[in-house]
């Protein structure tokens, strides 16, 4: 903390966030239109994504390469609920959440008690990825294989009649991303989980020997991440009125969450949802490449980690520490 | 080919085994390609099922212009071509750095390179698959008949795999390098040029990444979206054998490509995925060091 011309930079950090929550809400009103808003809700989705990615390799040190097949994994709960017996969408949501929030901490708990390093945690969580695809694919009876099967649509009632279907799609994910966003700020800045993940990433052993129970605090941050990527997940599958496994896939989650995240900056509250909003815009303009895309994000991620690596959010903060 | 007849089953294991057998040296002469890059460079290389199929496409590219044997000789060496040209230029900044800060990066650079290599081969090249099938169709051992192409893919990679382990038992530069992945700072006061030590890892690690994406193809078909699935299933592979060892690593090959295809024949492809990875956990979880490895 470096008190500089009456803004301390905690402070300074806490209207930037409600500036960011604030162009969150009036973002649909600048930018009008079923396009936009189809694109800005897939960005609040995306923001969700980023940011759980970024607290669970950034906060704690695990390197989760399966958001794609938490989010789907609550997405397959909650449809196929829905779909086949009737029950409630928001009911089936918190199912599959908790679902996704059950796996993440099973993954976690199995490499901290095996003491998998960083890079192994990476393969284990790759394979499970892989192994998500597969059985979503091959069970086929169940899960409509390669083409998925539509999800009922959500009841939204009265919001949906004064607000409009696209509208209240966007609002639905923001308001998950706000969430996202204070619960982030709330456990890294304004409690003591900040300095307990920020003890354990940078030292395990001696933060067992202060007291803190290492296992134990990965595990409920993977757990919340868990919940939150599958909340994410389940809606993002209403959303696009069709959960298939291209949706989520590998390559169309992870690899833009990541990059978003890294972009933006790990150890930030804002970084990833910054990430978001560059990366949306980017992929919206590269989108004419088609597949090659894909290509392009390879070479964006090679350049970030080479260059960039502790994101675009500590660039800033050095930038506005010389104007404050 | 799903089959609930256990008698068909049982009549048909010799031929899948060796089919599994076949897949299994094919993936351990990729895992062994990891594993040696990993112990020498700290560098767990997710990119490293693309070098399979840069050989593969390559050669299927160049087969109708120059012949079978001039065009897998070419992709191969193109592999470990290209394998030199990532240390040296696309690696440099994670060898800028030491010790989990060099892994993580390592992890991230081939992480990204393996997307643009994707996105590259399954843009440009979307239907070249590699199938090389040669005039002798099937051989007859002990009445039953097997396919000529898998047991021929077989010998080959396990020929490459012996030659490996003689090369690093044997020559002074198979010594070097497994001096510098015991010991990097003793190989150094000893006189050994790390740097050089580890381009010639990656060199061979890479061709022979071609050289199994070249197997494959003679033994089953191997297409420009192949590529994740191959590093998936040899990292598995070289960290179930230990990520070490060597002859871990062809072992533990050997048996998921067994549990594979006999999965693959009682359950279907997909599914097979599922139960080789699940394989590979249950090892993993009883025996974390790996099959034959030493954990650090």
């Amino acid at each position: 903390m470096r008190p500089s011309s009456g803004l301390t930079s905690d402070s300074l950090k806490f209207y930037a966030l409600l500036a960011l929550i604030a162009v969150l809400i009036v973002l649909p009103f600048v930018f009008t239109g079923r396009y936009y808003w189809r694109i800005l809700t897939q960005m609040a989705y995306f923001t969700v994504f980023a940011g759980s990615f970024a607290l669970l390799f950034g906060g704690t040190n695990q390197l989760f390469l399966c958001v794609a097949a938490l989010a789907g994994i609550s997405a397959y709960v909650s449809g196929l609920l829905s779909l086949h017996f009737g029950l409630s969408q928001w009911l089936t949501i918190v199912i599959g959440s908790v679902m996704s929030a059950g796996v993440a901490a099973g993954l976690s708990y199995v490499s901290n008690v095996r003491k998998l390093g960083v890079a192994f945690v990476a393969i284990l969580t790759l394979s499970f990825q892989l192994i998500f695809e597969n059985v979503v694919t091959g069970l086929v009876s169940v899960t409509g294989g390669d083409t998925g099967f539509r999800p009922p649509t959500l009841s939204l009632g009265p919001l949906e009649a004064t607000l409009g279907l696209e509208l209240t799609n966007y609002f639905i994910a923001v308001s998950l991303a706000i969430l996202w966003i204070v619960v982030r700020y709330w456990l890294l800045e304004r409690s003591r989980w900040g300095l307990i993940m920020k003890a354990v990433k940078s030292e395990e052993l001696a933060s067992e020997v202060v007291g803190i129970n290492v296992t134990r605090v990965k595990v409920i941050v993977a757990s919340i991440s868990g919940f939150v990527i599958g909340a994410a997940g389940a809606l993002y599958g209403y959303f696009n009125g069709l959960v298939a496994p291209i949706y989520y896939s590998f390559a169309s989650i992870d690899i833009l969450s990541q990059v978003m995240a890294v972009f933006g900056g790990l150890a930030s509250v804002m970084g990833p949802v910054i990430g978001s909003v560059i990366f949306t815009y980017i992929n919206e303009n590269v989108r004419y490449l088609g597949p090659i895309s894909l290509s392009v994000y390879g070479a964006v991620l090679v350049i970030l980690f080479s260059v960039f690596r502790n994101g675009l959010v500590s660039v800033l903060r050095r930038w506005t520490s010389l104007i404050f | 080919m799903v089959a609930e007849n256990p008698a068909v089953l049982i009549s048909q294991l010799p031929v899948i085994i060796v089919d599994g057998v076949t897949f299994g040296l094919q993936l351990a002469l990729v895992a062994v390609g990891i594993t040696m890059i990993f112990g020498q460079a700290h560098i767990l290389n997710i990119s490293h099922g693309e070098f399979a199929v840069i050989a593969s496409v390559s050669a299927a590219l160049l087969i109708p212009s120059i012949g079978v044997f001039p065009a897998t000789f070419a992709g191969v060496a193109l592999a470990a071509a290209f394998g030199g040209f990532v240390y040296k230029v696309v690696l440099l900044p994670a060898f800028r750095s030491v010790g989990e800060q060099r892994v993580l990066l390592g992890l991230f650079i081939t992480l990204g390179l393996y997307l643009l290599l994707h996105g590259y081969f399954t843009n440009q090249f979307p239907t070249v698959y590699l199938s090389i099938r040669p005039e002798v169709q099937t051989i007859t051992i002990m009445g039953m008949s097997f396919r000529f192409s898998a047991i021929l893919s077989a010998l080959i990679s396990l020929g490459l795999l012996m030659l490996l382990a003689a090369l690093l038992r044997a020559t002074i530069i198979g010594k070097a390098i497994r001096a510098v992945s015991q010991n990097e700072t003793g190989a150094e006061i000893t006189g050994i040029p790390i740097d050089r030590m580890r381009l010639i890892t990656f060199v061979l690690g890479c061709g022979l990444a071609g050289a199994a994406g070249i197997m494959r193809g003679l033994a089953a078909t191997i297409g420009p979206e192949s590529g994740i699935e191959i590093t998936v299933l040899a990292l598995l592979i070289s960290v179930v054998g230990g990520v070490r060892s060597i002859l871990g690593t062809v072992i533990s090959g050997v048996l998921l490509g067994i549990v594979y295809m006999v999965a693959s024949f009682l359950v279907g492809t997909f599914m097979s995925v599922v139960i080789m990875l699940l394989a590979a956990a249950v090892v993993l979880l009883s025996r974390p060091e790996g099959i034959l490895g030493e954990f650090e």
